[in-house]
């Protein structure tokens, strides 16, 4: 046992004899050692071996310089590349701490989970939401059975799968009167005050029918708008039931439809209107379309491609002032927009089911019952991805998913940059 | 001296090179004998001298005061692996070629008698074949701290590590040159016998 102690005592001893020759340990490891130098003749030996071998080292000649290093040129095109390095260095060290709060970025975004959750839902509901009104299947009803009726009526020998032809026709052989306290019926909830004159039946009943469905939010917000915050000159609305134009003085149904790439006849028909019948200011016109909610990243040429509505129809219903100027979340006015396909990508398939911009509301109104599946979340990503991919030039603001995929590079980049600048210190290192 | 030193480096940061080379004259036999102890021969530890004068030139903006022996020596230490790198690539200058050459590139010290310089340039030969054995950093720690006499911060300072690792390097170094001259203690020259028999 003595004997361990001892051995483990003269090993740790071996160790402190060149500290000791060196006069670096403290007192009392030098007492210790001396203690045991004292005891044990190896020690003393290889002590005075170790003295002997430094002292021989330390009696080494310097040599003497064979020449003098002086510099006789300042070498300086390699010291302008230095601070260079340097620069170099401290940026690497830089994109790495960047990558570095940016991973952390990540990860707390993530598991906090804030944003993520409501963009999702806002994007949903964009998707689906089109026309509230028109999904109620009465109002879907009318404007169905609003052409044959009068078709029907007025013995007109057009097939009905025509409606324009067959509502214009329509319009011209009915009495204006009833066309007007119809349509204010429509927009100010006076439905039963005076029941249209000129039509049989049918419209009638679908009058009185869709009136307390019309009627309420009618009033709720087609009168305010018009009264207390009147729309900007020539603007569409946004209502309950779908856009709303409130008519200008001087203003044409033919105007109006050039001007919303509408035909006169989609306009008149969707206001149950005759096209020959004047417009009145402060009217409220119905304009077939839908209401497209701007998602993040979106364009308004990705917009208009999407509906195949001409771009400058969208920015005069909506007054942009600017293209660039369409913020996430805004609601758009598409005049003559039907329902969005399928996937927003413009291929031909894609484009066929989608109504055109001259169709009569109707097209408008039963597409929406096509989007009302919501896209399933792989499909809701692909959309995402075609947005962001076509879109990232010119947004208005970079959607979560752009800034997620920027930072996703980033973070690569600064790995291989701390790899980089890791391996040159360690070369440096080496060298 | 130290002022004068601080001054020359102050004025070699401002692009001087005539002060930068009064600091070359001052430190070239230190670098130049680091070198030489570090690489086989003379001709590779001239070339590194002057590699090592130029890199401290082009660096001498990194200096932030501290230990400017240290930091010169650093930068020769580096010169000198970079160099023996280069050495190796070229294989037609072996390592035991330049050994032999060796004792021959010593340059010889006047005040010396014949007999003594031959021992001196025995031993020479013996210790540098025993330091090139040590693993690279026991070598530089032995050979700044018993040839050029640093202390043990300043050779911190110079490898960049703790105190106490250079203790440890220093020990083993000299442990092990110990090993190396004890097993050839009969081809060394009498007075390491001499000390050592005491």
């Amino acid at each position: 046992m003595l004997e361990v102690l001892a051995r483990i005592r003269h090993r740790r001893t071996r160790r402190q004899l060149s500290p000791y020759l060196d006069g670096v340990l403290s007192a009392r490891e030098s007492r210790r050692l001396e203690a045991h130098l004292a005891q044990c003749q190896a020690c003393r030996d290889e002590l005075a071996e170790l003295r002997a071998t430094i002292q021989t080292l330390a009696e080494l000649p310097l040599a003497d310089a064979p020449r003098s290093f002086a510099l006789t040129a300042a070498p300086r095109q390699v010291e302008a590349l230095r601070p260079a390095a340097g620069r170099l260095e401290f940026g690497l060290r830089l994109a790495t701490a960047a990558a570095a709060f940016v991973l952390a970025a990540i990860v707390v975004s993530d598991l906090l989970g804030v944003p993520a959750e409501n963009e999702q839902e806002g994007r949903m509901a964009a998707r689906v939401e089109l026309q509230a009104a028109p999904t109620e299947p009465g109002v879907a009803e009318k404007s169905q059975q609003l052409p044959s009726a009068m078709a029907g009526d007025n013995a007109v020998t057009e097939a009905p799968t025509a409606p324009p032809a067959g509502a214009g026709a329509a319009g011209e052989a009915t009495p204006v009167p009833s066309y007007s306290s119809d349509f204010g019926a429509y927009g100010e909830g006076e439905a039963t005050a005076e029941p249209p004159a000129g039509f049989g039946e049918p419209p009638a009943a679908n009058a009185t029918e869709t009136v307390p469905q019309m009627a309420v939010p009618g009033v709720e917000a087609g009168t305010p708008a018009a009264t207390a915050t009147p729309p900007p000159l020539g603007t569409v609305t946004i209502g309950p039931a779908g856009l709303v134009y409130v008519v200008q003085p001087g203003d044409t149904l033919t105007a109006l439809s050039e001007r919303f790439d509408l035909s006169p006849e989609a306009i008149a028909a969707a206001n149950g209107m005759a096209e020959s019948q004047p417009l009145l200011a402060e009217q409220e016109l119905v304009i077939p379309g839908a209401v497209y909610h701007v998602q993040p990243g979106d364009t308004l040429a990705d917009i208009a491609a999407a509906f195949g509505v001409p771009e400058a129809v969208i920015v005069t219903a909506n007054s942009i002032a600017a293209p660039g100027a369409i913020g996430a979340g805004e609601p758009l006015a598409i005049p003559g927009g039907g329902a969005l396909p399928a996937t927003e990508a413009p291929s031909p398939t894609a484009e066929q089911p989608r109504p055109t911009p001259t169709a009569p509301p109707m097209g408008a109104q039963i597409a929406p019952s096509e989007p009302e599946q919501p896209p399933s979340g792989a499909e809701n990503q692909a959309l995402a991805e075609a947005d962001r991919d076509s879109l990232a030039a010119e947004d208005g603001g970079p959607s979560r998913e752009t800034v997620l995929r920027w930072l996703e590079i980033g973070l690569g980049a600064g790995l291989a940059l701390l790899f980089v600048s890791w391996f040159l210190a360690r070369r440096r290192g080496q060298a | 001296m130290l002022a004068d030193e601080s001054h020359l480096i102050a004025r070699s940061q401002s692009g001087d090179l005539h002060a930068f080379n009064v600091l070359v004259e001052c430190y070239q036999r230190q670098v130049y004998n680091l070198c030489l102890r570090l690489l086989p021969s003379a001709a590779p530890a001239e070339d590194a001298t002057q590699e090592a004068f130029i890199a401290a030139y082009r660096r001498i903006d990194s200096f932030h005061g501290g230990n400017f022996r240290a930091w010169l020596l650093r930068i020769a230490a580096n010169a000198s692996y970079d160099e023996l790198r280069r050495q190796r690539r070229r294989p037609a200058a072996s390592l035991e070629a330049a050994m032999a050459t060796q004792g021959v590139a010593q340059a010889p010290s006047p005040a010396a008698g014949p007999e003594d310089e031959a021992l001196r340039l025995e031993l020479n030969v013996h210790l540098q074949q025993g330091l090139a054995t040590l693993p690279s950093d026991q070598r530089l720690a032995v050979i700044l701290r018993d040839v050029h006499g640093l202390s043990y911060e300043e050779l911190a300072e110079v490898m960049r590590c703790s105190v106490g690792t250079v203790k440890s390097r220093i020990a083993r170094g000299r442990a092990r040159m110990r090993e190396y001259l004890m097993a050839r203690r009969e081809l060394l020259p009498r007075p390491f016998r001499l000390t050592s028999e005491e």
